[in-house]
């Protein structure tokens, strides 16, 4: 199998398979384009990220070879165990996404700088349940953010989801 | 981890609100799509709670592109015929109006589950009513929507005339109909 070098923005190299490289819309693009490029040359493809820090990379990269893998083992042939595999990587899936928010947040920009659809997709899950079940006073806590509404304004605005509020109250109560 | 995130994170955050430095690199500062992205995996009650937040929260969690994926796993795809989205003016709003709208009838049917036996037909030899007693054109009517007559017996009472809420034609006047009652019970 054909190995690729990716180039964090730091110039920290990582060699991983094409496979899983490939897992990332940008850099399969990016591979196409050097592959047609490189005019038959034997040497291994080094593609450039500048977007992308090096500790990001490695988190990117320890889910795309993770995922290669599961992959691998699936089309190997259908076994009885498949569900099984199914509900291991979606466990190693959430435990790979309980990061620091501030990591979630380069994560989720390099998915998407990227384009790795289910990283992304697990990311965004990831920051849904950072918000979770938070009043909004939790959430402005969480991550930084002022209230910047008037009282008046504040106050028709809670009118307006006092549905969703209220609900939240008598469930408490249960 | 937890530590950094629920204690670490919102004193930086703090400081450097207080220094009037640009905050580290969190949520807020992820592109709009990435932020809907983020969001379209909320439920109901949570997107309403972050519409509370700021004002540029709200007008993400208030976008109808979120907020008609939920009305749709909710209550089913809206009928343009109902205009409901034409008088709310929204999906969001739509989904508040039929959300209480379920509230209130969900309340109603555990005031009546608890009260076993009072408002249900035939569980009781007291309410045993006999079929005649009801006007023959009752049945699709306010028979069948109300659980029982008497919720509207002692409504009647209070004097408000309520007699007509059953079409009145079986009963005859409010007056006469509560020795009837007591006959039977």
């Amino acid at each position: 199998m054909c190995s690729v070098i990716l180039r964090s923005s730091d110039g920290a190299d990582h060699v991983v398979s094409q496979e899983a490289a490939s897992l990332s819309k940008t850099v399969q693009s990016l591979l196409e384009e050097l592959e047609a490029a490189k005019d038959g040359e034997e040497s291994i493809l080094i593609v450039p990220l500048p977007n992308v820090c090096d500790c990001t990379l490695r988190k990117v990269l320890q889910y795309c070879i993770q995922h290669t893998m599961s992959a691998q083992q699936v089309t190997e042939g259908p076994t009885p165990s498949d569900e099984l595999k199914k509900r291991e990587m979606e466990a190693w899936d959430r435990d790979y996404i309980m990061v620091s928010t501030d990591e979630l947040y380069h994560l989720v920009m390099a998915a998407h700088y990227l384009n790795v659809p289910g990283l992304l997709e697990l990311c965004c899950e990831g920051i849904a349940n950072l918000i979770r079940g938070k009043s909004p006073e939790h959430v402005r806590q969480c991550f930084g953010l002022v209230k910047d509404f008037e009282a008046p304004e504040e106050e028709s605005i809670r009118c307006t989801n006092l549905w969703a509020l209220v609900d939240e109250k008598e469930q408490a109560k249960k | 981890m937890r530590l950094k995130d629920s204690f670490i994170h919102p004193i930086l955050i703090a400081l450097c609100a207080e220094e009037g430095r640009q905050p580290p690199p969190s949520l807020q500062l992820l592109p709009t799509e990435l932020k809907l992205l983020c969001l379209r995996n909320l439920q109901a009650r949570d997107l309403a709670a972050l519409g509370c937040v700021s004002r540029d929260l709200r007008h993400l969690a208030t976008s109808d592109i979120l907020w008609e994926a939920l009305f749709v796993a909710e209550f089913g795809a809206p009928s343009p015929s109902d205009g409901l989205l034409r008088v709310t003016g929204g999906f969001k709003p739509a989904f508040a109006f039929r959300w209480a709208e379920r509230a209130r009838h969900r309340r109603q049917r555990r005031r009546v589950a608890h009260l076993p036996g009072m408002f249900q037909p035939g569980t009781g030899p007291h309410l045993v009513v006999p079929q005649h007693h009801f006007p023959a054109g009752a049945i699709g009517g306010d028979f069948d929507r109300l659980p029982h007559p008497f919720l509207g017996f002692s409504g009647t009472r209070g004097g408000s005339g309520g007699s007509a809420l059953f079409g009145g034609a079986g009963f005859g006047s409010s007056g006469s109909r509560r020795p009837r009652w007591t006959g039977l019970s």
